[in-house]
């Protein structure tokens, strides 16, 4: 007859692997971690509040991403210049900004499933059109407009961030600015600039217009499934509608 | 059992019924799986086109009456800051690509954005024409209230047209399994009818028919039958009642074999004393009397010595079949042995046997007998000696026939000799 041995609660390698398992927990954890850059000075899409925190309406919305997909986030500043390199080097992996699909993005990175659609406007004094000699059109570098300025040949003026564009036009260094119609909004409360009586024109060539997204690192491309089945979930649930009332008046989905 | 119409192994018939049924309930599953995807494509289409077409249409009619709330803000507003980010919602709203995409609302917006840039620009000079303003813009707020309205609305009953037919779906479903279970009963009840029809019921008949099997005897027509286990059956029960009816005239050729000479066709000895033994019991029961004879052909033996023994046969067989022209049908008749032959004659008293048996002598007598070669042999006689049957039993009775077929030979031959004790009384 077989003897039958004690048998430890856990056998040393039990106890060395539950051991290594509590030691990798942090670690799991920060690779549970998303990277989002977001934008710190374009109100009223994302911006930092007085106190310094990251808000707008495009925080908001990346914060409900997140929550909705049960990953913590870790919100770093960033350029729409820059944010293209940045997911393709995996230095982010959200562009936590309204994105158009330009060509050179949709060939570059992964676009998310659209959240909320963007028209832009032609800010200047009454009668001034971009297209006119010698005008200095203010775009934000990196951005849809400043592409298509530089497509129209039109002599540009580039900052890194719409509320540089308000200083151009105060400053007299730009004549007008091309920029998001939501920037516009913002940037339109500034009495700064509403006592230069400018007037505001929107422009509708399709690629100043259109559904704008985040944009996500093409290192991850299973980040793309779960972040646009997130946002369909989120506006299924009201939660995009909750986040406009927020921010605008208008509804911009 | 006629087997001239086709007939069908029932596993086949079977089989193919279920076969059938199986086709026919597939066909239905499928049907209802056809439905169902029906029913998960509306729904499909509910979550995912007719969400986003709800939300959109909310979204439009609630940015119409932004429009109209922008409106009355600006013409409202002493403060030209307050004015001017009216008219840049209004602007923006009316310029923004969902609303374009309803001509409608996108008409009355680009009207809207049109007057009230004109008040604003109006106003920024002078706030006196606000009224005028107010009068102008009244009418066309209400246009955009009734067609956020009439979009809300349309919002709420767009998901009726899929909910219908996902209702028209369920009801078809509901009928379509109703008609498979009709359709399953009716397959069963088939099932159940042809059982009956062509098993069962065969299977009774040929129960009834073994019932009324006897030898000899014609079998009951059997019932048809498309199922060839019960053809078979059935043909097997023809078959042995075939044999049955073979084995009993077997048995009754083999029974008259045993009980008959087969040169004369008369009962045999042992026959004979079975019959009379039995026969002369019943006479003494009902005290009816009796004469028991005994019958020798004279010089037999020269017929076989001088023509054949194929003569003496010929001549046994026709003295064997005079005997039973003569006598009556009541009366026990055998061949005795060579050329002998006894018989009882029933019912006689001694006068009328003597003359039965005298009619015999005679008949004997004046017989032309022809001989297998068809020629005429020489006549032949027969002495006769009878004796009554008395309570002595059988054998004595026979002894004293026997005695008397002496004394009938001794006088001469070709006579009738009555036992003495007889001819004394």
């Amino acid at each position: 007859m077989a003897e039958l041995k004690p048998v430890p609660f856990l056998s040393r390698r039990g106890w060395l692997l539950l051991a290594l398992a509590l030691a990798g927990a942090p670690v799991a954890h920060a690779a549970d971690e998303l990277v989002l850059g977001v934008l710190d000075n374009s109100p009223p899409m994302s911006f930092r509040d007085a106190r310094g925190e990251y808000s707008g309406y495009s925080i908001d919305m990346a914060r409900a991403l997140c929550k909705e997909l049960g990953r913590h986030c870790r919100f770093v500043s960033a350029t729409i210049a820059s944010s293209i390199d940045d997911l393709k080097q995996g230095r982010i992996d959200v562009a936590a900004m309204s994105l158009l699909p330009t060509p050179e993005r949709r060939a570059q990175i992964l676009l998310a499933r659209p959240y909320y659609t963007s028209i832009s406007a032609w800010v200047a004094r009454p009668g001034l059109l971009p297209e006119q000699t010698g005008v200095r059109v203010a775009v934000v570098q990196g951005s849809a407009q400043a592409r298509f300025a530089a497509q129209r040949q039109w002599q540009r003026v580039e900052v890194l961030s719409n509320a540089d564009l308000a200083m151009l036009l105060r400053q007299g260094k730009a004549d007008g600015m091309l920029a998001p119609m939501m920037s516009v909004i913002g940037l339109m409360k500034d009495p700064n600039l509403q006592t230069l009586d400018l007037s505001v024109q929107p422009r509708r060539e399709p690629e100043l217009t259109g559904a704008a997204s985040f944009g996500i690192t093409p290192l991850k491309p299973e980040l793309k499934t779960q972040v646009d089945a997130a946002l369909e979930r989120l506006e299924r649930d009201g939660v995009y509608d909750r986040i406009n009332s927020q921010y605008l008046s208008i509804r911009v989905n | 059992m006629p087997a001239a119409h086709r007939d069908f192994r029932s596993i086949w018939f079977f089989s193919l019924l279920a076969g059938l049924f199986m086709v026919v309930l597939s066909g239905a599953a499928w049907l209802i799986d056809l439905q169902q995807q029906h029913v998960q494509q509306a729904t499909l289409n509910l979550q995912q086109r007719m969400g986003p077409e709800v939300l959109r249409l909310q979204r439009l009619g609630r940015n119409l009456l932004q429009i109209h709330h922008e409106g009355d803000r600006l013409l409202l507003s002493d403060s030209k800051g307050e004015r001017r980010e009216a008219l840049l919602l209004v602007t923006l709203v009316s310029q923004h690509p969902s609303l374009q995409l309803d001509p409608r609302a996108a008409q009355q917006a680009e009207r809207a954005t049109q007057l009230l840039g004109e008040a604003a620009a109006d106003l920024a000079r002078s706030t006196q024409g606000r009224a005028a303003w107010r009068a102008r813009w009244e009418p066309l707020a209400a246009e955009l209230t009734r067609t956020a309205d009439d979009l809300m609305s349309q919002a709420a009953y767009l998901p009726g047209t899929d909910l219908a037919a996902l209702a028209q779906v369920a009801r078809q479903a509901r009928y379509q399994l109703l008609a498979t279970m009709v359709l399953a009963g009716l397959f069963s009840l088939a099932f159940l009818w042809l059982l009956h029809r062509r098993v069962l019921q065969p299977l009774l008949g040929v129960h009834q028919a073994l019932l009324k099997l006897q030898a000899g005897q014609t079998l009951p027509l059997l019932p048809r039958s498309a199922v060839r286990e019960v053809v078979v059956l059935g043909e097997a029960l023809n078959t042995l009642a075939a044999t049955m009816t073979e084995n009993e005239l077997v048995r009754h050729q083999l029974e008259f074999q045993a009980h008959h000479d087969s040169l004369t066709g008369l009962p045999n000895r042992r026959h004979f004393m079975a019959q009379a033994y039995e026969l002369l019991h019943r006479l003494r029961r009902e005290h009816r009397s009796a004469l028991v004879g005994m019958a020798d052909l004279d010089f037999f033996k020269r017929v076989n010595d001088e023509h054949s023994h194929a003569a003496g046969d010929e001549v046994l067989r026709q003295c064997g079949r005079l005997l039973r022209e003569v006598l009556r049908s009541q009366d026990l008749i055998c061949r005795f042995g060579g050329e002998e032959f006894a018989f009882v004659l029933v019912g006689c008293d001694v006068q009328d046997g003597r003359a039965l048996a005298e009619r015999l002598r005679q008949n004997l007598e004046q017989h032309r007998f022809i001989g297998p070669d068809g020629k005429v042999l020489p006549g032949m006689t027969v002495s006769i000696g009878l004796a009554p049957m008395g309570v002595d039993g059988l054998e004595r009775a026979l002894g004293e026939a026997d005695k008397a077929l002496y004394r009938a030979k001794d006088e001469g031959r070709n006579r009738v000799v009555l036992e003495e004790r007889a001819v004394a009384a």
